[in-house]
């Protein structure tokens, strides 16, 4: 009779086997890992049948409390890609942007968890929502040889290689953003709401740096995502300390919860919001509405949806009548710079991850027709020489399309001038 | 052919004690063991990636649905607490793994037995700690003070940022680097089928060690305890200890689970070791079958595959949207079917999936005369 310690073996020995016969034969090889994400089949619902496809991954936040900004901005690069599809593609290929499109939901676990699942099938990351959601797959990306888009302005795109960063980083815009403050406002203390993680600490950072070098007083209100029940710290603090200008890095719906509640209780000062604290949607709200026009600015980089620009004036154009949307200008906008990338990428015959790695790192520059901030898609060179410093501001007005009008026409403050960036801002404790 | 030959061959007729209470009580046991082993052993072949990373996740959750198993199947203690353990032990791992020049916490240990061990060990000491609290309550309030447990975590693990990287940023995972091979990347094997063969080897090992532990005599007095404590300790069998040995036992397989979870998606957030993950594990318990290991097995690999099919169903049920933002989606489909099989399972099949399998075993067992 066998005993267990005998069929133990057996079992050993049988595990043993079977692992002798797997390492003999391997899966077919599915292909080089330098041609993913690039078929000569035509992309689904091709607009050319004649063309190979390009797939291009885009993991977003579509549920979650960059929901605002995650949708518009898919669309508006969905379009782009759909007008040059149906002009002819670029060198022979259709470009695909819908078969992955994921929701994270702002989430890092599952940002990560999504960017796996589609790695092997697209040739680069064209919209990776959030900083340190894109960080966690960084790394890996760049193993594969994926460039990666972030839809994230974090400091640290500056230094990263295989990151196609566009805009002004959150840092430098929380630079301008006290500029301003003290320059017109004349701000002598300055409170900052932000966010904890990459994001929020980021502008944050960049906004203490600027207080700091002007010499004005800061108050720093770090808080968590959500409505009043997780904002009365804050409020309270505002109310309290009475900074004369507060900056603000959250997301739209504590922009809302914030303003309208100490505004509410006698707060007179201003707001300036990070890019992305803004929503068209607080307008909405008839009660919010007035505090917010005389209580708010909006910090940005990249001219909103009705902007003088020939690229604006080509995407209203071309989509005729929908509902404007200052992100789905940003997301057309960005998608400028990926057609760069490949165009340069097909003319020196380097249409493949690595290749479109090497032709990134040449990059001097994208014809945006205007609507990426003069100097941007410089990615050869030196990281801080290459930093868009500039921001713009915008204030709410409801008789604006989408609910926004620029206010400030760009500038570079004195901080942010003179600031050399040698690493992210978040970083800096 | 002997007498002995014949007997022995006769299901359900044991000559012996040590044999009605071996490993595999059954030449039909091991023989399906067998059998099972080799078809999981070369799935990886057969299977595409996607797949893979399915029935790896599900492996690995079954290790740590073995680990509640032991300690609420087997010994009775109503745990919700098993979220917390399972972060304990993904946190400890990915520290010792950690690169110390990183951004969090990280001693640099890359030997994967070593953080595997961490990971196992440091939640097994949670377990040591929160164990007394098991002597002195039961049930329902012994499930609430361990629901606790989940929120004491949550707390924990978001506040120490420098560990965890803090809300909404995380920290990487463990690399599982073996002899030499990172077995996140791909190289004459991809990195699914890697991590695929490197959790069915640790599955099967805690699996079997889970199965001998539960025939043993602290099986057997975590069933006394279970059944009825004041009459376990009437019999000799000291109820404090062997709640002790079963909570310790139980947090370090949620341990090892919660090193092994993050491996494939390379990142981990604070936020995933919440009331959910509670809950799915007692859902993998009560699907799978209560103080059976197969039916945990069973439990997590269905768990697993809960997301992959409900969005299946779209392509039947044609009104589910797998848009987010449309309802019904599949996502809200998922959530409803967690509920649906749990209440299904305890209404029609309190013993889980394992009562099925049985059911089928015993409608065979008697063909052609079942009824």
């Amino acid at each position: 009779m066998k005993t267990p310690l005998r069929r133990l073996g057996t079992l050993a020995a049988f595990a043993a086997a079977t692992s002798l016969v797997l390492t003999g034969c391997g899966r077919e090889d599915e292909g080089d890992k330098n041609v993913a994400g690039i078929t000569s089949e035509p992309c689904p619902d091709a607009v050319n049948e004649d063309n190979g496809c390009i797939y291009l991954g885009i993991i977003t936040d579509m549920t979650g409390p960059f929901s605002p900004i995650g949708g518009p901005m898919v669309q508006g690069a969905q379009a782009f890609w759909k007008m040059v599809n149906e002009a002819g593609g670029i060198g022979g290929y259709d470009v695909d942007v819908t078969k992955y499109v994921k929701d994270n939901t702002y989430n890092e676990t599952t940002h990560a968890q999504l960017y796996q699942e589609m790695e092997g099938d697209i040739l680069m990351l064209a919209h990776s929502m959030g900083t340190a959601h894109t960080n966690a797959i960084l790394e890996d990306a760049r193993d594969s040889d994926i460039v990666v888009l972030p839809a994230s302005l974090g400091s640290n795109w500056l230094f990263e290689d295989g990151v196609m960063h566009i805009g002004t980083s959150y840092c430098a815009e929380g630079m301008n953003m006290v500029d301003y403050a003290v320059d017109t406002l004349g701000a002598e203390s300055v409170g900052v709401v932000h966010w904890p993680g990459d994001y929020g600490d980021d502008s944050a950072n960049g906004a203490k740096i600027a207080a700091e070098a002007r010499g004005i007083d800061v108050f720093d209100y770090t808080t968590g995502q959500g409505g009043a029940d997780a904002q009365t710290g804050v409020i309270s603090g505002i109310l309290q300390d009475k900074p004369d200008v507060v900056v603000i890095a959250t997301s739209a719906v504590e922009v809302g919860t914030i303003i309208g509640m100490t505004a509410a209780q006698g707060y007179q000062g201003k707001f300036i919001g990070a890019i992305p604290s803004w929503s068209g949607a607080l307008l909405g709200n008839a009660d919010l509405a007035p505090a917010l026009q005389a209580m708010y600015l909006h910090a940005s980089s990249i001219p909103a949806w009705s902007a003088d620009t020939p690229g604006h004036q080509e995407m209203r154009d071309y989509v005729g009548d929908i509902e404007p949307n200052d992100w789905f200008a940003v997301g057309w906008a960005g998608s400028h710079a990926i057609k760069a990338l490949l165009e340069q990428a097909i003319a020196d015959d380097k249409l493949n991850r690595a290749g479109v790695v090497e032709t990134l790192n040449a990059m001097e520059g994208v014809d945006s027709k205007g609507m990426l901030p003069d100097g941007d898609g410089h990615y050869a060179g030196d990281a801080n020489e290459n930093a868009i410093r500039s921001t713009l501001l915008n204030v709410p007005d409801a008789s604006a399309a989408t609910g926004l009008t620029q206010s400030v026409e760009p500038f570079v403050g004195p901080t942010a001038q003179d600031y050399e960036f040698t690493e992210a801002c978040y970083l800096m404790k | 052919m002997s007498t002995r030959t014949i007997l022995q061959s006769r299901p359900e007729l044991y000559t012996g004690y040590g044999r009605e209470m071996g490993l595999f009580n059954t030449r039909a046991k091991w023989i399906g063991v067998l059998a099972l082993v080799a078809v999981a052993a070369a799935l990886p072949m057969l299977v595409a990636d996607d797949l893979l990373r399915i029935l790896g996740t599900g492996m690995v959750l079954a290790i740590g649905a073995i680990g509640l198993n032991l300690v609420t199947g087997y010994a009775g203690q109503i745990s919700l607490g098993h979220a917390f353990f399972v972060g304990v032990g993904a946190y400890a791992s990915s520290a010792v793994a950690g690169d110390p020049e990183g951004r969090t916490l990280g001693f640099g240990v890359t030997f994967m037995p070593a953080w595997i061990l961490a990971g196992g060990l440091a939640a097994a000491l949670c377990g040591v700690i929160v164990a007394p609290l098991a002597t002195r309550l039961r049930g329902l309030y012994l499930a609430i003070v361990t629901l606790g447990l989940v929120f004491i975590g949550t707390y924990i693990f978001n506040a120490w940022s420098d560990l965890t990287g803090g809300p909404g940023v995380g920290r990487e995972a463990a690399r599982p680097i073996l002899l030499g091979d990172d077995l996140t990347r791909d190289s004459s094997y991809t990195s699914e089928q890697k991590l695929y063969w490197l959790f069915l080897v640790l599955l099967l090992v805690f699996a079997l060690l889970a199965r001998n532990l539960v025939r043993s005599q602290v099986g057997r007095a975590f069933a006394a305890v279970r059944d009825r404590d004041v009459a376990a300790g009437v019999m000799g069998v000291n109820p404090s200890r062997y709640k002790l040995i079963a909570f310790t036992v139980s947090s370090f397989y949620a341990g090892v689970c919660g090193s092994l979870l993050y491996v494939a998606n390379r990142h981990f957030g604070a936020e995933q070791f919440g009331l959910l993950l509670s809950i799915q594990f007692v859902a993998m318990v009560l699907i799978g079958g209560a103080a059976t290991i197969s039916g945990s097995i069973m439990g997590a690999m269905l768990i697993a595959a809960l997301p992959r099919i409900s969005s299946e169903l779209t392509n039947y049920a044609t009104f589910i949207s797998t848009s987010p933002v449309e309802h019904p989606n599949v996502f809200e489909t998922e959530a409803v079917m967690y509920g649906a099989l749990i209440v299904a399972f305890l209404l029609f099949e309190p013993r889980g999936l394992f009562g099925l399998w049985h059911r089928i075993r015993t409608y065979w067992k008697s063909f052609p005369f079942s009824y």
